[in-house]
């Protein structure tokens, strides 16, 4: 077999990967500030919680007592969460 | 053929290298460019591999002995899927597919992934192409699928095309061959995304649960095919193999095992973190072991370390396996620890009496049985080392400890449904477990009423019950509070419950599906075979069944030599069907192999093997009566269901 071919495959590679070390308008990077990212996941959390819990409920396994004081915790907490993240998306903006 | 094979893994090396480069530094400097040029690496590996493997898989089904490796693993006569499948039949061959999927894998995530996590990709692209890397450097410099075949005439090596080849294993020339190492494969290497995506998250510095729900579909994937190879594997050795089972507890069992347990705690483990913001470090610490662990299966049965009926494959590979997987397993812990400020948890358990526990107490059961079946695994290397002396470790060892672990399991799969996140109070623990363990019990005393002494089957099929009873209810109760707040119909209660929370209900189709397979497994206390040489028109009883041999054949296809018997199965009067179980011999490779007639049904199954032609010119008969087996088959199919359903995005309005 012809070798000469088989060269293309290198030049190729060069062609696709070199480009973009080379490009002049430069994309944003949009990283999530780190301190947000914390209270969304923990937002996120207990949101699901909370859900999770209601269906426990609703399907027998929390007695009233129980449901009533654990979900008066989960929104108290909740509350301060989106309290803070609302703090924070101000501050940064 | 040969050269653009070469070529294009010889360009891999750098292109590889290359990607590394600009990942890590795009990552580390934030640097667009060097990000993108290092997700262009990645496309462009996959790419590269593709072709490569495109390229052994045309010289197979061309006939191309001029490849040393397809001139060892294949002839003219074979079939044409399996000159596909014999691909991945060598260790040449089986390392270039392996690395074909990691490629794909990585093209998949970088397609996927690349505009959302933008802090995470470049890292993970560059622990990708490290992968790849590693195994493109098999490729070059250790096992070569692309290595022409030599001639030596006196002091002359020279280029040399045989007219045919040796021909495939035997063993491998199953329809089960062609998908069961693909899926094996797809799960083995699926791990690396998860593991990926956790090594970025904690060079980033933040390994909340964002990883998790990024890789959560990935990793069901790699599981789903793990446990389908698995499967398939057990299918494999069950329907080929010809001794009556499908686990012996060999090695390459054990090494497709020990990730899939580890995998599996990993799927329970993460969904705490994703509650609670807790067991940040042992998540990371699952999914490294996980993804090594798959490394580490492949290392022991590839090197020579142990032997095994399932190796087909052997070569020097076991050094550099050894030294990337040492280097991999070090620097993982060394980043785990060194972001341990961040992996603390955000909140503390609630209750002993809650799901959260039972996932807890399931992670350690599972993984005190992948140690468990590692040190099995690992015993006669260790003796070895010690006192010179290889000690086998069998069936028996590996049964006496995991069939315990196993019921332990069973009975947390039950108990988990029955739990509350956070807390359950005791009145609820009284009130959800009184059915599930009325049932469980009614069935254990019906079975000792039965005559049904062996302990281990009549606490398995007790704690079935218990586990079904528990889900049954978790669906009925469920359905009931949709039905009661909705006024849907029970079909469509039941239908919009699990649509609403696929990952909940589907785990529960899961669960169904354990039980079905723990079902078929308890059934092989109840095993029986026997062993005769028939001339034709004699015949042999086991169980309820009367085998006969009809008639002793013998002929030639172009591939193989054959033996057969016809032989009739009746139960009382009934004939139930005539099997041709057969010996080959295949004639390239020089091997022989049985294949074996299965006459299946719910209740058990007959499985007749033609063992060799006995000294009085009749056939050697083994026959097995395996009771519940139909059910481990069932059961795989059901696990498979209910992994799909998890895959299925929730409908909108989630009540669940």
């Amino acid at each position: 077999m012809n070798w000469i071919p088989l060269l293309l495959l290198p030049l190729i590679a060069l062609i696709f990967l070199i480009p973009p070390l080379f490009q002049k308008r430069v994309e944003k990077w949009d990283v999530p500030e780190a301190r947000i990212e914390a209270l969304e996941e923990k937002k996120r959390m207990l949101v699901v919680a909370i859900r999770e819990f209601d269906f426990d409920f609703d399907t027998g396994k929390l007695s009233l007592e129980d449901y009533e004081e654990q979900r008066a915790r989960f929104k108290t907490e909740l509350a301060e969460v989106i309290r803070k993240l609302k703090e924070e998306e101000g501050r940064v903006g | 053929m040969l050269e653009l094979g070469s070529v294009a893994l010889m360009t891999l090396y750098p292109v590889c290298l290359f990607g590394i480069i600009a990942s890590f530094l795009g990552g580390y400097q934030k640097n667009p460019r060097f990000v993108r040029a290092g997700e262009r690496a990645v496309l462009f590996s996959c790419i590269l591999v593709v072709l490569a493997t495109a390229v052994l898989s045309i010289q197979f089904l061309q006939d191309d002995f001029s490849n040393a490796y397809v001139a060892s693993h294949s002839n003219v006569d074979l079939h044409t899927i399996y000159k596909f499948t014999a691909l991945w039949s060598g260790q040449e061959g089986s390392l270039l597919f392996w690395n074909c999927l990691l490629a794909m894998y990585a093209f998949a995530a970088v397609v996927s992934q690349r505009n959302r996590n933008r802090d995470l990709m470049p890292y993970v692209n560059g622990i990708l192409l490290v992968s790849i890397f590693f195994f493109t450097t098999l490729h070059l410099f250790v096992v070569n699928p692309f290595r022409p075949l030599m001639l030596e005439q006196g002091t002359v090596l020279s280029t040399f095309t045989p007219i045919d080849g040796k021909g495939l294993n035997p063993l491998l020339q199953h329809p089960v061959m062609a998908i069961h190492p693909p899926m094996l494969y797809l799960g083995f290497v699926g791990f690396v995304v998860p593991f990926a995506f956790a090594m970025a998250a904690l060079m980033v510095r933040s390994p909340g649960a964002r990883w998790i729900r990024v890789t959560r579909r990935w990793t069901l994937f790699a599981w789903f095919f793990l446990t389908c190879g698995i499967l398939l594997g057990a299918r494999w050795a069950y329907v080929e193999l010809g001794w009556g089972g499908y686990w012996a507890w060999d090695p390459v069992e054990n090494a497709s095992l020990m990730p899939w347990l580890t995998g599996t705690a990993f799927l329970h483990s993460v969904m705490i973190q994703e509650k609670k913001g807790m067991l940040k470090v042992w998540n990371v610490s699952l999914v490294i072991a996980t993804y090594f662990l798959c490394l580490f299966g492949t290392f022991l049965t590839r090197s020579g370390v142990v032997s095994s009926v399932h190796a087909f494959a052997q070569s020097p590979i076991g050094g550099y396996f050894i030294t990337f997987i040492v280097i991999g397993v070090g620097l993982s812990i060394w980043l785990v620890r060194s972001r341990r400020e961040y992996l603390q948890s955000e909140t503390v358990l609630d209750s002993v009496a809650s799901r959260e526990s039972s996932f807890l107490f399931n992670n350690l059961i599972l993984l005190a049985a992948c140690f468990a079946v590692l040190w099995g695994t690992l015993f006669p290397v260790i003796s070895e080392a010690i006192q010179g002396e290889k000690i086998s470790v069998g069936p028996p060892f590996f049964n006496k400890v995991n069939v315990p672990i196993g019921l332990f399991l069973l009975f947390l799969t039950g108990v988990g449904p029955l739990l509350a996140w956070r807390k359950t109070s005791w009145s609820g623990v009284r009130r959800n477990f009184t059915w599930p363990t009325i049932t469980a019990v009614v069935v254990a005393l019906a079975l000792v009423a039965a005559g049904i002494r062996e302990f281990y089957s009549v606490v398995c099929f007790a704690l079935s019950m218990f586990v079904t009873t528990s889900i049954w209810m978790e669906f009925y109760r469920g359905a009931r509070a949709r039905m009661r707040q909705l006024g849907e119909n029970l079909l469509a209660a039941l239908l919009n419950l699990v649509g609403r929370n696929t990952r909940r209900y589907g785990g529960y189709i899961v669960h169904i599906g354990m039980v079905l397979l723990f079902a078929g497994i308890a059934g092989t206390a109840f095993n029986e075979d026997t062993r005769a040489e028939l001339q034709a028109g004699e015949s042999l009883t086991i169980g309820k069944y009367n085998v006969r041999v009809n008639e002793i054949q013998s002929g030639e296809t172009p591939n193989y030599e054959y033996a057969r018997a016809e032989v009739m199965v009746q139960s009382g009067d009934r004939t139930l069907r005539t099997m041709y179980p057969e010996r080959r011999f295949y004639l390239a490779s020089e091997q022989p192999s049985s294949e074996v007639e299965i006459h299946t049904t719910l209740r058990e199954d007959l499985y007749v093997v033609y063992a060799s032609a006995g000294p009085n010119g009749g056939a050697v008969l083994q026959v097995y009566r395996n009771p519940l087996v139909r059910w481990l088959w069932i059961g795989g199919l059901v696990v498979a269901f209910g992994t799909l359903i998890t895959f299925l995005p929730n409908q909108k309005k989630v009540l669940a």
